[in-house]
């Protein structure tokens, strides 16, 4: 009884030992409390602020397509931005699941000067929200022929937008291991029943003949096609129909590949009234060839005649255009 | 009693919408673009210029998809103006959170009070700029294209090929990206030459001036 009395004793007096009260202390006053990528139509994503780590995680569904973002930001009352907030741009090209390279690399940061003179700098990070996994196939996997100065062969996958530009496409030559980085396509995926797909992948007119492996990187993600395509030379040509050329005997007039690249050029003729003449080759590159007018050219207006185009080892399709010779 | 205090003070934003100041009054604009290269063909098409009406400045290529424009300047020689809307796929800030739209109506910049319905705004790109006045109209326009110059010239190789601003007779009113709007008078799309007199083919172009009054989203009419 005496014990239970003396362990009552000590729980009441207990109870009124301590006096201090520990309050909430205030809260700062340079905090970032709303974060919002506005450039979206009808809607806003939000940005998680967390100020232990003074960071700012920005997820952003992968369908928008965005390339940069333009924050509203809402801060403490009577907080300050040392900087107005700016767009961010987005690298679609990052990968590996990483946070996007933003402003070309660099880190984006926001410091907030409070009404009592602190300050806080938030680091921002962005990341693609939700994306499935991204698969490339050939079009036909039957057709994977390629040509210098053409296009690839019809790529298709699920990038579940049409805005091409978002795209950077890469040839990896299985031999040396050497990276080509394509142009990127400004134009519009094609879609078909949910199937993304383009026809208008250009292949410079520099690119070597060989086997490629054929990859995309897009919306921070990477996506190769287990079978390479083979690049390979088609038959030289400037085209059926070559358009029309003015110039005085003895001139450089030149002419562009089409669809082709031009390798081993011969000879260039041309067959008028008079007969066929033989325009010399001046120089050449792998898309334009120069050739001279003689200095003995009949003057004369020729109007849709015959040209030939020679190169080593290929046929000679039909070539016409128009001819004006002037004298010299 | 007094020992608990709540703050009231709101949040502060670090961008105001739009400054005030902007609001209900005549802005003035001089020289907005650059002459195109010498080397170009007349109907060169250069790179479009983006123009913030509710901060009066040109906005960078980089942010078309943003609500930080207005006023696009762009096909022939820039001249063809459109508003900023990103519903509309044929708009340059396709898919981005713009709201505007673009009207022109034949009137003068002062006597246009009334604010038109939303109905009367087009959501396009480069939709405002030749008139049927002139050669290649499009329908009303705020310049009409002086071929032989005989329409405002004496016909003189020099007046020939100008375009001549209806500075007078036609007001272009947009919707803003962020729902607010403007009546503008467009001036001359000649470097520093506001004299329609003084316009001559080859007077550097195209620089493009111009007034304007901006007034708050939800307003009916337009003031000073």
């Amino acid at each position: 009884m005496n014990k239970l009395f003396c362990y009552l004793t000590i729980a009441v007096v207990s109870m009124f030992a301590c006096k201090k009260k520990v309050g909430i202390g205030p809260m700062p006053q340079n905090m970032i409390l709303e974060y919002r990528v506005t450039n979206i139509p009808d809607s806003v994503i939000y940005g998680a602020i967390d100020n232990e780590n003074s960071t700012i995680d920005v997820y952003l569904p992968f369908y928008y397509g965005l390339t940069l973002i333009d924050p509203e930001i809402t801060l403490s009352a009577g907080a300050q931005l040392t900087a107005a907030a700016a767009p961010v741009m987005i690298d679609a090209d990052t990968t590996g699941g990483d946070a996007y390279l933003l402003n070309g690399g660099k880190q984006v940061t926001y410091t907030v000067k409070g009404a009592d003179g602190t300050a806080h700098t938030y680091t921002l990070k962005v990341w693609q929200q939700g994306a499935p996994p991204l698969v490339i196939t050939w079009g036909n996997p039957n057709d994977r022929t390629g040509y210098p100065n053409n296009t690839l062969p019809t790529v298709q996958g699920n990038f579940y937008t049409r805005n091409m530009a978002l795209a950077t496409w890469l040839l990896t030559d299985t031999v040396t291991g050497e990276i080509i980085t394509l142009p990127k396509v400004s134009g519009n995926f094609s879609l078909t029943d949910s199937t993304y797909w383009s026809a208008s992948v250009p292949i410079p007119a520099d690119v070597d003949t060989g086997y490629y492996k054929f990859s995309v990187r897009f919306s921070g993600q990477k996506a190769t096609i287990v079978q390479p395509v083979h690049i390979i030379f088609k038959q030289p040509t400037p085209g059926s129909f070559i358009g029309s050329r003015t110039a005085r005997q003895g001139d450089t007039i030149s002419y562009t590949a089409l669809s082709s690249v031009f390798v081993d050029a011969t000879a260039v003729t041309v067959a008028i009234p008079d007969g066929t003449i033989t325009l010399p080759i001046v120089s050449y590159t792998r898309t334009e060839i120069f050739v001279k007018i003689p200095d003995d050219f009949p003057v004369g207006e020729y109007e849709n005649v015959r040209f030939r185009f020679l190169f080593a080892g290929w046929g000679v399709p039909v070539t016409r255009g128009n001819l004006i010779v002037n004298p010299k | 009693m007094v020992s608990c205090s709540k703050s009231t003070t709101a949040p502060s934003g670090t961008e105001p919408p739009v400054s005030d100041t902007m609001f209900n009054r005549v802005i003035t604009v001089m020289n907005v673009g650059a002459d195109r290269p010498d080397t170009s063909e007349p109907l060169y098409d250069p790179s479009i210029i983006y123009f913030n009406l509710e901060t009066n400045a040109v906005t960078p290529v980089d942010y078309k998809r943003t609500s930080r424009w207005d006023l696009s300047f762009s096909g022939t020689e820039r001249s063809f103006l459109g508003g900023n809307n990103g519903a509309n796929n044929v708009n340059l800030g396709y898919q981005g959170p713009g709201k505007g739209g673009i009207c022109i109506l034949t009137q003068n910049f002062d006597s246009v009070i009334d604010i038109p319905d939303d109905a009367a705004f087009r959501t396009g790109s480069g939709l405002i700029g030749t008139d049927d006045m002139g050669a290649y109209g499009t329908g009303i326009g705020y310049y009409a294209y002086d071929w032989g110059g005989t329409l405002f010239g004496d016909g003189s190789y020099d007046k020939q090929h100008v375009a001549h601003v209806l500075q007078e007779t036609r007001t272009v009113v947009v919707r803003t990206a962020k729902g607010n709007y403007a009546k503008i008078k467009m001036l001359s799309i000649y470097k520093d030459e506001l004299d329609p007199s003084l316009w001559q083919r080859n007077s550097p172009h195209p620089y493009f001036s111009f007034q304007y009054i901006l007034v708050k989203a939800g307003s009916k009419k337009f003031s000073k």
